[in-house]
């Protein structure tokens, strides 16, 4: 996919000579933005980025290479991440106006390396959603084709790196909402180690699953932003430190695993793609095998008893009691059922209702209890699984992206689609989608990413393996042209 | 065939929901319950029901100035008097 906008590496080159400054990007970005409106990619713009963007245009005349890495560059955050004094909406009626009162941690990072936020970008409401057909702002279209949707939950970050103007976006990622909405879109999106990246400041959904996620258009520039934000952090406890984990060598010669049984349901475009992209690898110093993980498709069942579990308690904090949407009662219970009513969506009713249920006496040990068993049974599934293979390559999303309103009659088809991604969540091991090529629907080419997953804090393993996933598809795109 | 009580639920996770509301939730949820109750056709081993989880702790120290973000909270709270955020009566005495 062609990208209007130049790499990180360029950029930073001419915003060292000058060539082309910081604020030329910001304007640059803008006007795209203004060009592209009924994308809806982003929530709120921030004008005060003009003045950075000056500002860093000044000190590269003065500093020129001594200054912080990403200065200048323009990134998208998704508005559930905090950032200091901006409007952290999550999408939502019932955060629609509350203000941040600090920067989450990773963007205290980000902001360090000198990049420029230029706006929060749309989502599924408080994270909920594979489409981003239910934010309260209304639905963000991909790019690529406008009747489709761009994936979610991180739809907009998705959505406006696709459209060109900025280096990055970050995301966040708790059942696949980096990894679908990259593939949707023809970019890279990641998902760190659950621990990598400091939640704090993130709007909570699933806390046990959770982690902040980069988009970037090329594999190396997700690894930059990636190193960038990741650490351990003292505001969040579940952090890890590099000796967390055995290390994760990279290898000249890598043995993959591809489940072969779960890719009955995939699509039939999608399967040739990702075959042929399998038979291309298996010619370079990768070897592919075919390995069973019986529990990798269970992982779905235990995560729709998981999440609604944990966003069930993450957001009993809404009462309309310290911030957010406030709504009146007669009494302070009154206020609670009203508020609620009035600041929650339909599919995050849903699900705190189907959470309630399964932490509820009686039927927590069946569901909630026995879904954190298979949970644990899937770590040990692929603790034994990596025995046998260096990392796991499935195809990200069963089907390429869907049209508007198609899958929001039946409430487990969209569901379904987060087969490949959702496992990878639930056992806390890092993947990366990366693009693999398009399917053809209706005139349209639609793109379509294919996952890489590796073992704990194998970040880097899984870097080698989708750059080669990337040198090849660059070469089958020369070759077509 | 319905397990559930949707009102009963509703009022534990404090929502007000409307009848449409309730008929359609009740739907979707039933759906979603059939689906997921696959989960019981595996065998787990009943001890472990959480992974290898640990308590991490911190110094109980004063990390934040006094004062630090006070207005800004108080500025997001829907109903304030002086430093204190404003709320219904907790204890109804009839």
């Amino acid at each position: 996919m062609e990208h209007k906008f130049p790499t990180i590496d360029n950029l930073r080159k001419l915003f060292i000579s000058g060539v082309y400054t910081p604020l030329d990007a910001y304007y640059t970005a803008r006007k795209i933005i203004n060009e592209n409106t009924h994308i809806n990619a982003y929530i709120e713009l921030y004008d005060d980025a003009e003045e950075e963007a000056k500002q860093a245009t000044e000190l590269y005349k003065i500093n020129k290479k001594n200054t912080p890495i990403l200065l200048g560059m323009p990134f998208a955050v998704k508005n559930n991440i905090l950032i200091k004094n901006k409007k952290a909406t999550a999408g939502s009626e019932i955060l629609k106006n509350y203000k941040a009162t600090y920067d989450a941690s990773i963007i205290k990072k980000l902001k360090e390396a000198g990049a420029i936020i230029i706006g929060s970008t749309n989502m599924d409401e408080f994270a909920m959603g594979s489409s981003g057909e239910t934010s309260v702002f209304g639905k963000t279209k991909n790019p690529l084709d406008q009747t489709r949707v761009p994936g979610g939950s991180s739809s907009g970050s998705a959505a406006a790196l696709a459209l060109g103007g900025i280096v990055a976006a970050l995301g966040t990622d708790t059942g696949g909402s980096v990894r679908q909405p990259a593939s949707f879109c023809g970019l890279v999106g990641v998902k760190p180690t659950y621990g990598d990246a400091s939640r704090y400041g993130l709007i909570a959904m699933g806390s046990s699953l959770d982690q902040p996620g980069i988009f970037a258009r090329n594999v190396s520039e997700a690894a930059l932003v990636q190193n960038l934000i990741s650490g351990e952090d003292i505001y969040d406890g579940t952090t890890i430190s590099k000796t967390t984990y055995q290390p994760v060598e990279t290898k000249d010669v890598y043995r993959i695993g591809i489940p072969k049984k779960i890719l009955n349901g995939v699509d039939d475009d999608v399967k040739n793609l990702f075959q042929e992209t399998l038979n291309k690898l298996s010619t370079s110093k990768i070897e592919i095998v075919d390995i069973d993980l019986p529990l990798f498709e269970k992982g779905l069942a235990a995560y729709y008893i998981i999440i609604p579990a944990e966003v069930s308690s993450n957001l009993a904090r809404y009462d309309g009691v310290r911030y957010g949407l406030s709504k009146e009662g007669n009494n302070l219970l009154e206020g609670y059922l009203q508020t609620r009513a009035d600041g929650f969506g339909e599919e995050v009713k849903k699900r705190i209702l189907l959470g309630v249920f399964v932490l509820s006496s009686g039927y927590y040990d069946a569901y909630y209890g026995k879904a954190e068993a298979v949970r644990n049974m899937m770590r040990n599934e692929l603790q034994e699984t990596w025995k046998q293979v260096d990392a796991i390559i499935t195809p990200t999303s069963p089907i390429p992206a869907w049209k508007f309103g198609e899958k929001s009659k039946d409430p487990l088809s969209m569901y379904l689609a987060d087969v490949f991604t959702v496992p990878v969540n639930l056992t806390g091991v890092p993947a990366i989608s990366v693009p693999m090529g398009t399917v053809e629907r209706e005139g349209s080419h639609l793109p379509v990413g294919i996952q890489v997953i590796c073992p704990h804090a194998g970040e880097e393993r899984m870097y080698d393996i989708a750059k080669r996933i990337e040198k090849y598809n660059h070469e089958k795109q020369e070759d077509i042209s | 065939m319905e397990f559930f009580n949707i009102e009963k639920l509703a009022t534990m996770a404090r929502i007000k929901l409307n009848n449409q509301e309730k008929d359609s939730l009740k739907n979707n949820i039933e759906t979603i319950l059939n689906f997921v109750a696959q989960i019981n056709t595996l065998t787990t081993k009943e001890e472990k029901k959480t992974g290898d989880l640990y308590n991490i702790t911190r110094e109980d120290s004063n990390v934040i100035k006094q004062d630090e973000y006070t207005e800004k909270i108080l500025q997001n709270a829907p109903s304030v008097k002086n430093r204190f955020i404003e709320v219904k009566k907790v204890i109804i005495t009839e």
